[in-house]
């Protein structure tokens, strides 16, 4: 076996008519930080409590350092949680709450006040121990659950939208921060969120779940560069998406219009999608642009505009440009042939792997 | 799972035992004629005699009297109330009586009301001349609309104290007078408090027959007072059984009428205002609720042995109540079924909460139903359905009976205090509990007991003081010479004034208030938000 700290095979959940999860299939490498990415609903917090062990799977194995571990309650999962409302225990102060899997599990007092001191340090909260929950910030009680949490050493830490009660602020502190903590535990993290920036700024791989299903797992890049379907292409990022044909490789036809692409392995003239990202996009006059479109409008948000324009044939474009335009202009689009991805209708994960590594080994 | 059934197998005996099975007796024995004989002559004679049915109708009557007198009187004092800086400990004054044994109010009107008491020397003062005050069908009323006042004022405050300010806000800036915004914003919007206080008043009024007996004389004139009396004194179950079946009807229809009044506590904030009517109004109010009481104490420090002229500073009363053997006798009694009563409830009842915590759907809301039955049935019908209940399984009335009633009505009370706490627990910190290696054990004692544990005492404080309090229930169940403090008052109070009464109302009343400090600080410091409200609606019924 390789390093695979956990596996799902076939796992399928329901609650009594409602299909939460359809045949998951998936490997967790040790020492790498994952994401669970996807809209609310999706199934990512019931893979979630799969692993840690409140739920048990209606069908399918789950398999933790190779020993399935279906029937393993909570308690005795090498997995600790940070959860969303941070689950803190009101009536313990702070030390208390870090020292309590400690003490579940019988660790000498001098080891647990040591350990929890070091915990507390790791997470950078020094003294804070005899302070009470209720005494602490937002940004300070998830502090706090991080390190009731990695004080018990888990092979696998889970972590639950652990970061969406905070302010934007303290949000992306927090993320730098739980992406230094990983790699210095060098714990395998499994971090839940509905939020895509958080997913691509933290992760080394993002699954991306959608209805039951994992749509797509790779690294950030990947998943942002070539998508897997309509759907990742809409969740992860803004983009522009239009139906076009494949005439041959390397050459796609938007609106009977040819463009040339990076993207091969398809059969001739089948029906694709094409995505666009908008900052590919950029604005030029109108004779030196791909396509022409008239401007709809113009968002300043600091850091670009974002702009709306429509082209010929009313498809609507969003357009992320550091240069100003102005609405009711017609203006030219340009970009490369590296910026066209194209994607097939139901395409399987393995295909897409496959024909990728098809054509890249060509070149 | 072991934990799971343990848990649930006491739980369910007393549902079955001590809700169940009552009401079921009650309902069985109203078919019995007073030699065992199996006939619907109860029935039959309830509707046919004319007595009785006059008997209910002047008990409606006066129910609905006493309940209109108190919503009067309540309505306005929950509402200057809420005006007040520093409301909850206002609040708490208008409740600290109902901590105070039912009876010895009642007692303290004897005093007040005999021919020759202070009220009539009053009259004779300003020269209205004296008249015959207790005995009188007004006296009743006035003395059970005085014990009702704070159970009318409580909800009915809690309704007010949830109108979010800035709807009082809204209606002035759309051009609404102060009376167009009262009449339009506030009472509407206090209504389900005042639809609660008419439940809370209104069903106990039916069925006090203890008032009825200290100062509305011999008289059978409510539903409580006929069940008391066949019981007790006639021993004609069957036709007892029968008009508990009525008052128990009565009560379905109340509740009905009045629909899911049930209250909480709320706090929202408000701006200080200065009522000086109000003020006044609400400290005329709080010396009629106080000057029984206070009136009782002065009494008992007299060196005379009636109350009506104070005889000079004594503690005669005090020494005589400590050297009553029996009287002390009966303390200790009264102590060690309250003490055991409220432990064992406060277990059970807790097991009960964790059992309906983890129930779901029309379960659950089942085993809330019958969980409540005894919290809102009349005292009378808890104890004569609890006295047919020992008699069928030949448990011999005294102390026995008295305890396992006493555990009975007190379970519901600890899993009406320990619910809320268990459902404001978040059940991420179970998982979380779990997730750290904690065992199902692990979990219950060292977080969720220590979680909840502000409602366990709560519930047990409650208990005790409901248990510490009761009269009608133990009236009816006790036998063989046992007797708890309430029952003998009672009969003390029956053959007139005896100031020991008055010093031992002295001591209860201190008791009463070291408890309610003592709860007072426990609930402070439970919670975030400040629950003082809970009233022994025991009291009322």
């Amino acid at each position: 076996m390789s390093n695979n700290i956990m596996e799902f095979r076939h796992v399928s959940q329901q609650f009594g008519n409602n299909v939460v999860l359809r045949d998951i299939d998936f490997e967790i490498e040790a020492g790498k930080f994952y994401t669970l990415l996807g809209p609310s609903g999706s199934g990512k917090t019931t893979i979630l409590r799969l692993i840690a062990g409140f739920d048990q799977p209606t069908s399918g194995e789950i398999y933790f350092d190779g020993q399935q571990i279906n029937d393993v309650p909570a308690n005795r999962r090498q997995v600790n949680t940070v959860f969303q409302d941070y689950a803190l225990f009101p009536h313990m102060n702070v030390a208390e709450n870090v020292a309590f899997g400690l003490q579940i599990k019988g660790v000498k007092k001098a080891e647990t006040d040591r350990r929890v001191k070091e915990a507390l340090h790791l997470v950078q909260l020094d003294g804070y121990g005899p302070r009470e929950i209720t005494a602490m910030s937002g940004g300070q009680r998830q502090r706090v659950a991080i390190a009731r949490a990695i004080v018990n050493r888990p092979k696998l830490l889970l972590l639950d939208e652990a970061l969406s009660a905070l302010d934007h602020k303290l949000r992306v502190e927090m993320q730098t921060e739980l992406r230094q903590l990983q790699r210095q535990l060098g714990i395998t993290f499994i971090f839940v969120t509905h939020d895509q920036e958080e997913a691509l700024a933290m992760s080394d791989q993002i699954m991306i779940i959608n209805d039951g299903t994992i749509q797509q797992s790779g690294t950030p890049v990947d998943i942002y560069d070539e998508p897997l379907n309509h759907f990742v292409a809409d969740f992860i990022g803004e983009s522009n998406i239009v139906p076009g044909v494949m005439k041959a490789d390397y050459l796609v036809t938007i609106d009977g219009q040819d463009f040339e692409c990076v993207d091969a392995g398809m059969r001739p003239n089948e029906r694709v999608e094409v995505v666009i990202r908008p900052e590919d996009l950029d604005i030029t006059t109108a004779d030196q642009g791909k396509l022409t479109v008239t401007v709809d409008t113009q968002l300043f948000r600091g850091v670009d505009y974002q702009i709306t324009a429509h082209d010929q044939r009313d498809h609507e474009w969003k357009i992320n440009s550091i240069h100003q335009t102005t609405v009711g202009a017609q203006v030219g689009l340009a970009f490369d042939p590296e910026d066209i991805h194209v994607m097939r209708y139901n395409e399987s994960e393995e295909d897409f792997d496959a024909r990728l590594d098809s054509y890249e080994e060509d070149d | 799972m072991r934990q799971k059934v343990i848990f649930t197998v006491p739980y369910a005996l007393w549902i079955l035992l001590f809700v169940i099975a009552p009401l079921v007796l009650i309902f069985y024995q109203s078919f019995f004629n007073i030699d065992g004989q199996v006939t619907l002559g109860n029935y039959a004679t309830y509707l046919t005699s004319g007595v009785y049915l006059k008997m209910t109708l002047n008990s409606v009557w006066y129910a609905f009297l006493i309940t209109l007198v108190t919503l009067v009187i309540s309505y306005p004092t929950a509402y200057v109330l809420n005006h007040l800086p520093n409301r909850q400990f206002w609040l708490l004054l208008v409740i600290l009586p109902t901590w105070i044994n039912l009876l010895l109010k009642t007692y303290a009107f004897i005093g007040l009301f005999s021919r020759t008491g202070t009220v009539n020397q009053f009259l004779q003062f300003v020269g209205l001349g004296s008249h015959q005050l207790l005995f009188t069908d007004a006296s009743f009323m006035f003395v059970a609309a005085y014990i009702e006042i704070p159970f009318m004022v409580l909800p009915i405050f809690n309704s007010l104290a949830e109108i979010n300010p800035s709807l009082i806000n809204a209606s002035k800036d759309l051009g609404a007078s102060q009376w167009q915004t009262f009449t339009k914003v506030v009472w509407p919007l206090s209504l389900p408090g005042v639809k609660a206080g008419i439940q809370a008043v209104f069903i106990p009024s039916l069925s006090l027959f203890m008032i009825t007996r200290l100062i509305g004389g011999n008289r059978v004139i409510t539903l409580g007072t006929a069940i008391e009396e066949h019981f007790l004194t006639t021993q004609n179950w069957g036709m007892g059984s029968t008009i508990g079946v009525i008052l128990i009807l009565a009560m379905f229809i109340v509740m009905f009428v009045t629909g899911e009044g049930r209250q909480k506590g709320g706090t929202a904030l408000m701006k200080k205002h200065r009522f000086t009517w109000g003020g006044l109004y609400l400290a005329l109010v709080f010396v009629i609720l106080y000057a029984p009481i206070l009136y009782l104490m002065i009494f008992s420090f007299s060196a005379g042995k009636t109350m009506e002229k104070y005889h000079g500073f004594s503690f005669q009363h005090y020494t005589d109540l400590f050297a009553d053997s029996r009287m002390i006798t009966i303390v200790i009694n009264t102590l060690i079924v309250a003490l055991l009563a409220s432990l064992i409830a406060t277990i059970i009842g807790t097991m009960g909460a964790l059992v309906i915590k983890d129930s779901r759907g029309t379960w659950r809301n089942s085993l809330l139903s019958l969980n409540n039955v005894l919290m809102v049935s009349p005292d009378v019908i808890i104890g004569a359905s609890f006295l047919i209940f020992f008699t069928v399984l030949g448990i011999r009335l005294g102390f026995v009976s008295v305890l396992l009633s006493h555990i009975a009505f007190c379970i519901p009370i600890v899993v009406l205090m320990v619910l809320p706490k268990l459902n404001e627990l978040s059940p991420t910190l179970v998982d979380a509990a779990y997730d750290l290696g904690a065992s199902r054990w692990q979990t219950l004692s060292r977080v969720i007991l220590p979680a909840i544990a502000p409602g366990i005492f709560a519930g047990y404080f409650m208990a005790l003081t409901y248990s510490l309090d009761d009269f009608a229930v133990t009236f009816f169940v006790t036998g063989n010479g046992f007797s708890t403090l309430s029952v003998e008052i009672y009969s003390r109070a029956r053959q007139g004034i005896n100031l020991e009464i008055n010093a031992l109302s002295t001591l209860m009343f201190i008791v009463s208030l070291l408890l309610v400090v003592g709860y007072y600080f426990i609930s402070k410091h439970s919670g975030r938000r400040n629950r003082i409200v809970a009233v022994k609606e025991g009291d009322a019924q």
